[in-house]
């Protein structure tokens, strides 16, 4: 079973696409005309550092704020609130009425988007239970614990079954099996056609899922594209090292710009252009060496090196 | 319309199930009955124990007759009685002594028995000092005005009544020629004399003043507080992707005013079973005059002041980011309602003068001065049109100003804003 969403659909049209938006708060300019497109059923990550103005873009996304220039276009057309109905968005920060149960605040958030009361609850009772929380549905929120409200939260974006879903920071908090609990929920809902946004500063942990991104620092796109490009255009310049012994030769030489040494392993971004089989032997001269391997650099990485060019 | 009323529902529901709800449904009436019933049911129950009183006078004729006249009731009180209530000063023990001599010798030794706790008090009248008509009661308790005051009745009574008999008037015209007048208040309404009496008006006009003060000023802190904790838990980054702030807010202020209405709704029915008895308050006694158009006039006035203040409420609560912060800028709404208290006697007293009219039609004093003249006397229906125009007019303002400062303070964390900040969120698109 797999209803797509875009089956007969020629031309897939984007879910998103932002135009020169630029919002300044006071004298603070949050987000600089920027200018991105999300397609429609792709998995896209907004990335960037804490304050560089992922969660001001998503506001102006949706309506939550009004660009000071710039356009909003979702769904082919022009921003419109019914366009809503159709999105599901998890806040950063979990928000949840702390004293209501938890069911009726889930047939509270269905009734919001426009379901029925009993349709409403029937959904939330499914969710709760595919996402292990079926037993505190009759509790109060606030006796859940933090994982349990994310979890709870990210159930109450989903009852309405959204076409767009926007993830803000969605793995926080959360334990290692419920984050993949999440992760698999996501990808699912990803493979029936919805479009999902990740916004987040942990870049390894959306890095294997998303298909294109937008890097944004202080404001601005510094890096955007297909991920495959992306990596492609910054080729297999990184070296991971597993060694023993001494670690003199990452300061000896040319060859490396710069490295992060964990002890017995240590990542190496290469010059451009020098060459591994040099650094192999060095290594080899000194240490004993347990691995040698030449991976694409991670988005960290490329970060880093793009927000160090233009800080620079 | 459908997200308000579900917001409106969520805070209604939220709030009427909670304990401290119903905690104020059974306090706040306990406390107003105790502020003003209880007391003087106290008072006037003190004492049962006997005071002991000396009067010292040369005179044993003038002395008997004082002592008579303050021992048993007076006329007024006997008139009182005999309708079938109760007065508090006849309740009063008094064991009166006579002393008729009135040397300085006797004064001190009076003094000490006084100080001693002997006795509580005495009546020094020598000759010279009747003859000024300038007498002391000296006691322990120089306070005890109530004391005081029914001894200068009682002394001046035995005046009259020996001036009357040496001009050869008999026991029971002195009676008659002594008995009190009774003058009562009584309302005119629509052109008809009402049986509500003027003593009944003034409580039954502060009790409602006291419940519509307390229950807007209550609710509108309510909602403050709920903004508040609402923004700092949050909640609004989700609620605002699928509802306008509009909606937000006036879910809350209706939920909040439904909340409102439900209390005052509870007070009334359980008052009105009580309301055709006679309340007795500082000796007086008084029927509680709620009618129909009051009570209605009471809902209207509680709504729309309601949604004024709440709406600042609204607005404040959204600009801040702790009750501490807010308490700073909490005067900006108490203020109005507290002048409107200051100004609440001279109203009762002079429903129709400029002053009142004037305070009236201030709309942030209207739902408590306006709600006073329409009960004390009903003022001219373009004035009560008027003071609902303004009022109505002003909310609707209060409204989009708030509105806007509620929909940018919702979203900003962080420092607390000033009011030139606020001023440049009202333009913000």
């Amino acid at each position: 079973m797999e209803p797509s969403l875009n089956s007969g659909v020629i031309n897939p049209m984007d879910t998103v696409e932002l135009a020169q938006v630029r919002k300044s708060y006071d004298k603070f300019v949050a987000v600089k005309d920027l200018s991105l497109k999300i397609a429609q059923g792709s998995i896209f990550g907004l990335l960037g550092p804490n304050g560089a103005g992922k969660t001001s873009t998503i506001r102006m996304m949706i309506g939550i704020t009004v660009p000071d220039s710039g356009n909003v276009r979702m769904f082919g057309e022009p921003f419109r609130r019914e366009h809503l109905r159709r999105v599901g968005y998890l806040p950063e920060t979990s928000g949840l009425y702390k004293k209501m149960k938890v069911s009726e605040q889930l047939v509270l958030f269905g009734q919001l988007r426009g379901l029925s009361t009993s349709d409403a609850l029937q959904r939330a009772k499914r969710w709760c239970e595919r996402m292990d929380i079926a037993g505190w549905m009759e509790k109060k929120t606030e006796e859940l614990s933090k994982g349990m409200q994310q979890k709870m939260q990210f159930i109450a974006t989903l009852l309405h079954e959204p076409e767009f879903l926007i993830m803000d920071e969605p793995f926080s908090g959360l334990d290692p099996v419920n984050a993949s609990l999440l992760k698999d929920v996501l990808l699912e809902l990803n493979k029936q056609g919805r479009t999902i946004l990740f916004s987040t500063h942990r870049m390894d942990q959306v890095e294997k899922l998303c298909s294109a991104i937008c890097l944004i620092n202080r404001g601005e796109a510094v890096l955007q594209g297909s991920l495959k490009e992306i990596k492609g255009r910054y080729g297999r310049s990184n070296v991971q090292i597993e060694y023993e012994g001494a670690d003199d030769f990452l300061h000896e030489n040319g060859l490396i710009q710069s490295f992060n040494n964990y002890g017995n392993y240590v990542e190496v971004r290469l010059q451009p252009g020098a060459d591994s089989q040099k650094l192999l032997h060095m290594v080899a001269e000194r240490s004993r060496v347990n691995k040698f391997e030449l991976v694409e650099p991670s988005l960290e990485d490329i970060f880093i090196d793009v927000v160090g060019k233009t800080d620079a | 319309m459908h997200n308000i009323f579900l917001f409106a529902r969520r805070e209604y529901l939220e709030t009427v199930r909670k304990k401290s709800f119903i905690v104020m449904t059974i306090l706040l009436p306990a406390m107003m009955f105790g502020f003003t019933v209880l007391p003087s049911m106290i008072a006037s129950k003190k004492s049962g124990e006997v005071q002991h009183i000396v009067i010292a006078t040369s005179n044993p004729q003038f002395a008997d007759q004082v002592r008579e006249q303050f021992e048993k009731p007076s006329v007024d009180d006997a008139n009182a009685q005999s309708k079938g209530k109760n007065s508090n000063s006849a309740i009063r023990n008094f064991d009166v002594q006579i002393d008729t001599n009135v040397t300085p010798q006797e004064e001190d030794a009076l003094t000490q028995r006084v100080n001693s706790h002997e006795i509580d008090g005495y009546l020094w009248a020598p000759p010279d000092a009747v003859a000024e008509r300038k007498l002391s009661y000296r006691s322990r308790n120089s306070g005890d005005l109530e004391t005081v005051g029914e001894l200068g009745t009682a002394v001046r009574q035995a005046m009259l009544r020996q001036t009357m008999r040496s001009h050869g008037a008999s026991a029971e015209e002195i009676d008659q020629a002594l008995k009190p007048v009774d003058v009562q208040a009584r309302k005119i309404e629509n052109g008809k004399v009402t049986e509500s009496s003027g003593i009944g008006t003034f409580f039954s006009v502060i009790l409602l003043m006291v419940l519509l003060y307390v229950t807007i000023l209550m609710y509108s802190m309510s909602v403050m507080r709920s903004v508040l904790e609402e923004k700092n838990s949050r909640i609004f980054e989700v609620l605002l992707s699928t509802a306008t702030p509009k909606e937000l807010m006036a879910g809350k202020i209706l939920g909040a005013a439904g909340v409102g209405l439900t209390q005052i709704g509870i007070w009334t029915l359980a008052v009105t079973p009580f309301a055709a008895q006679a309340i007795t308050i500082g000796g007086d006694q008084f029927h509680l005059t709620l009618s129909i158009a009051n009570m209605i006039f009471f809902g209207v006035f509680f709504v729309l002041g309601f949604v004024l203040y709440a709406a600042l409420a609204a607005a404040l609560g959204a600009a801040v980011n702790s009750e501490q912060e807010a308490q700073q800028f909490q005067f900006v709404i108490m203020m109005p309602m507290i002048v409107s208290v200051i100004f609440m006697t001279p109203v009762i007293l002079q429903p129709h003068s400029t002053m009142s009219t004037v305070l009236s039609l201030i709309p942030f004093c209207t739902p408590l001065l306006m709600y006073i003249r329409v009960i004390v006397e009903t003022p001219p229906v373009w004035q009560i049109a008027l003071s609902l125009v303004l009022l109505v007019g002003t909310i609707y303002a209060m409204l989009a100003i708030c509105s806007r400062i509620y929909r940018v303070g919702i979203l900003m964390y962080g420092k607390r804003p000033t009011l030139p900040e606020i001023m440049k969120w009202l333009k913000y698109a």
